[in-house]
């Protein structure tokens, strides 16, 4: 069940009284008085347009079931004069009789008073509460993260959104050391099927040597930079075996391991509509042994050739990869990001960001 | 033999006849808090059937003048509307007279005026006297006071005199002393009420409700368990039209060597042998002050910060910086954001740094105790995914929204075994369902009843000054210390920040 409170203009000064009295006055259906105001979060999400205010909404929606937050919606809007801000309670129903809301306060500005935002969010944050950055708007600039930042513990975005801005990622890299990929996200099953492979591989008949390897993906702009996901996979990869390297000549990418031999990196990247993932994986070893991962919709199949020539196959599903999808995984299960950080410095100087 | 009637029965809460009179009644103080404050005892019941209220200030005003005027401001003020009746009844005490410190002619018409109430046999008034007024005033006033007979010894007259003053209690340790020995001139320590009226907050009140009637918090209310104390006072607004007034005291002297210290005082203290008596906290409260660590003048560079806001954005505004403001030179060094680290050397707290901080043209209006836990050893949950664990934190908020909360980690649902931190609370308006009283309410309320417990000893002003002078003293005379800046809007300097990374704390982001 949902309720929301419709969005109500207010002046700056009056953000508390306003959403005290909105939820004062929530009309709950009969019976199901209970509610929970956000009390264990900030988030922040600068959009620079009015376009996806609607879209942002569905997603304030889908994250108050597992991330209940005071939500700040910083929209940049040159039919502005002002800076004007609104308030709303979204609330979602957790059970029969208990509901969970998390308020709203979307700030309007046009972009010359983009500077006054972050004295509105520091006004009005949730006191000693964690803060999260997520960046949905592709458009974000250099400038309002850097406004943003200050405040802001942990940034939240999906990398492949930013396809084409290694400025961006290079600077969300600089300005917090806690980040949250969606992307990273996206490619949990790969990773984790190649942990797999290599824990079987080695008690089969030990690690054979790496002599090529082919990433293979998807792309809307194929032709455009290395896409964000085959870029993280490819710096993961490499900063996981140590290897050296050299940025990406039209996909191919030489890797030197610790022991200086040389493996060969192709990347791969066909045109195709929709959003930017992985399809494949090609390891080739010395020997002849191969293994190849392969997506097949929402399934990724694994298929793995041994030197004396036996093959065998295995296939696991693909989790969720729907934005919704991921924030539940992340929010509900939960992902290491332990190396991610790495693996986006790594990625971006393999496609020759800076 | 003792009264059979008075066992199990509460002490009646009103106080004796009293005639208050302000001094300074024309004034920002009486306008804003006095008046509003008596006018809500009287609304609560909690005023005795025989009180009067007198109005002293050099204008000459009639007293239906005077009437007039507290009428609007407690329309005004007052934390609830006006009730017409009430007002009826709380205007019909209410009296001014005009008095000037340089003659005795209005404080002879004021004894004439004062002696009357108590005409036709009726229950003697105490007299209490409000000095809402300048301290270099405050000699003359009281010295008047005595000479026109109206200051009687305490315990020997037929009525009670006492004396409210408010801070600033001098501008450093020597003339804090020169005040005090003016006002012992005129009446005894005993009779000398000086109001902090943080004092009189319920939040405030509450630490020794809190720290001594729950089990579980005194056993863990030391260094064995607590990693660190923050203590934050940040206000939105700059200085306004105290420019004149705070230019020449600034922060530390305005709002730190006072309130914040009191309420540091009450948090450290030992468990008083009594909540009745008033000596016993106060004594508690000493005995702790005395053991903060003094600064040297090293120390004072590496544990204080001391800044002045530039311009900026707050809440949304454009607002000027602080050498912009009326009334304030561009080389003026007064600071306007003060960053402090103490220490107590004693057995409870030895080695748990305490770091305060006020600013003005913060974010926020906010005043908040945060006191840090340390963290368990994590031994449990390497390997898991969980990343450091957070601490705990019990942070007691003093003002806007007052209450408690304390953050816990807790797991949140799923399949695996994660931790995030989650916060309990409790919130004076959920909980007891009615608005604080004003500070200055229950002040007035307790000076008129003669209990001290609220209200400042003369040894704990100077235990004040005497941790702070160090502090002062460098600012002051060491031309090359700096005074950083910060952005209004922001939390403070950089520099704020740089003073907890050696103990690897960082400010509390309210």
């Amino acid at each position: 069940m949902k309720e929301q409170y419709s969005y109500e203009k207010v002046a700056v000064t009056q953000i508390p009284t306003a959403l005290n009295r909105i939820f004062s006055s929530l009309q709950m259906p009969e019976g199901q008085k209970e509610y929970s105001r956000s009390a264990n979060r900030n988030l922040v999400m600068p959009l620079f347009g009015r376009d996806v205010l609607k879209d942002v909404d569905t997603l304030i929606d889908s994250l108050a079931l597992v991330h209940p937050s005071r939500f700040f919606v910083v929209v940049v809007d040159e039919g502005t004069q002002d800076l004007t801000v609104e308030i709303g309670a979204r609330c979602v129903g957790l059970s029969k009789s208990e509901h969970a809301c998390s308020e709203v306060i979307r700030i309007f500005v046009p972009q010359k008073l983009l500077n006054a935002v972050p004295s509105v969010i520091r006004a009005h944050m949730l006191t000693g509460m964690t803060t999260e950055l997520f960046l949905i708007d592709p458009r974000m600039t250099v400038e309002a993260l850097n406004l943003m930042t200050p405040q802001t513990d942990t940034i939240l975005f999906d990398s492949g959104d930013f396809d084409g801005r290694g400025d961006l990622l290079s600077k969300v890299l600089e300005v917090t050391p806690s980040i949250v990929d969606l992307q990273w996200l996206a490619l949990s099953s790969w990773r984790d099927e190649l942990r797999r492979v290599l824990d079987w591989a080695r008690g089969e008949a030990g690690t054979p040597q790496l002599r090529e390897m082919e990433i293979q993906a998807q792309s809307q702009d194929a032709k455009d930079e290395i896409p964000a996901c085959a870029a993280l996979f490819a710096g993961w990869f490499i900063e996981r075996l140590s290897f050296r390297f050299s940025p990406s000549r039209g996909g191919k990418v030489v890797c030197r391991n610790p022991a200086g031999r040389e493996i060969t990196m192709y990347i791969q990247v066909k045109p195709a509509p929709g959003d930017s993932k992985l399809t494949g994986l090609v390891l080739k070893f010395e020997g002849g042994a191969e293994l190849a991962m392969t997506r097949h919709e929402r399934r990724l199949d694994t298929s793995i050739k041994q030197a004396n020539g036996n093959i065998v196959t295995t296939a696991r599903p693909i989790d969720d990869e729907s934005r919704g999808g991921r924030l539940r995984r992340y929010f509900l299960i939960g992902e290491s990001t332990t190396n991610y950080n790495s693996a986006l410095r790594t990625g971006l100087k393999v496609r020759g960001n800076r | 033999m003792e009264n059979p009637f008075s066992e199990g029965e509460n002490r009646v809460i009103r106080p004796p006849a009293t005639a208050v009179v302000i001094f300074g009644a024309t004034g920002d103080l009486t306008h804003r808090k006095l008046i509003p404050a008596l006018y809500n005892l009287l609304q609560d019941d909690y005023l005795p059937s025989n009180f009067a209220v007198f109005g002293a200030a050099r204008s000459q005003l009639s007293d239906e003048e005077f009437r007039k005027s507290m009428y609007e401001s407690v329309k005004k003020y007052s934390r609830r509307a006006i009730d017409e009746k009430v007002w009826e009844q709380f205007a019909k005490n209410l009296y001014y007279q005009s008095v000037d410190g340089s003659s005795d002619s209005g404080f002879r018409k004021l004894k004439e005026r004062l002696e009357k109430l108590s005409d036709g046999g009726k229950e003697p008034y105490n007299y209490l006297y409000y000095l809402a007024v300048a301290p270099g005033v405050f000699g003359s006033i009281s010295s008047r006071l005595k000479e026109v007979g109206l200051v009687e010894p305490p315990g020997k007259g037929k009525r009670a005199t006492s004396l409210i003053v408010e801070k600033p209690f001098g501008h450093d340790l020597p003339s804090s002393i020169e005040l005090n020995n003016v006002l012992r001139e005129s009446f005894a320590e005993d009779q000398i009420y000086r109001i902090d009226h943080y004092l009189g907050k319920e939040t405030v009140q509450n630490i020794l409700v809190f720290r001594f009637a729950n089990g579980i918090f005194e056993n863990v209310w030391n260094r064995n368990y607590i990693d660190h104390i923050q203590l934050s006072w940040s206000e939105e607004i700059g200085v306004g039209s105290r420019a004149g007034y705070f230019d020449k005291s600034g922060l530390l002297r305005d709002i730190v060597q006072n309130h914040l210290l009191q309420v540091l005082a009450l948090l450290c203290i030992e468990p008083p042998t009594s909540l009745s008596d008033a000596n016993s906290i106060r004594d508690e409260k000493v005995k702790v002050m005395s053991s903060f660590k003094r600064m040297t003048m090293e120390e004072v560079a590496t544990n204080t910060v001391r800044a002045q806001y530039t311009k900026g954005f707050v809440n949304g505004q454009s607002v000027k910086g602080y050498h912009e403001e009326d009334d304030i030179s561009a080389s003026s060094k007064t600071e306007t954001f003060a960053a402090l680290k103490f220490e107590i050397d004693n057995w409870r707290w030895a080695g748990v740094p305490i770091y305060v901080r006020a600013g003005k043209r913060l974010p926020k209006r906010i005043t908040e105790i945060s006191i840090y836990f340390k963290r368990p050893p994590g031994s449990l949950f390497r390997g898991r995914q969980v990343g450091e664990l957070e601490q705990n934190v019990l942070a007691i908020q003093v003002q806007p929204n007052e209450g408690i909360s304390l953050k816990i980690c807790s797991k949140p649902p799923g399949p695996r075994l994660r931790v995030r931190p989650v916060v309990m609370d409790f919130t004076y308006g959920h909980s007891f369902g009615v608005a604080s009283a004003d500070a200055y309410e229950r002040l007035l309320l307790d000076s008129m009843k003669g209990d001290a417990t609220l209200f400042i000893r003369n040894d704990e002003i100077e235990q004040c000054w005497d941790l702070l002078d160090p502090v002062l003293k460098r600012w002051a005379d060491d031309p090359k210390f700096p005074v950083e800046t910060y952005e209004a809007g922001t939390w403070g300097p950089a520099a704020a920040a740089q003073m907890l990374r050696p103990g690897n704390h960082r400010w509390r982001r309210l």
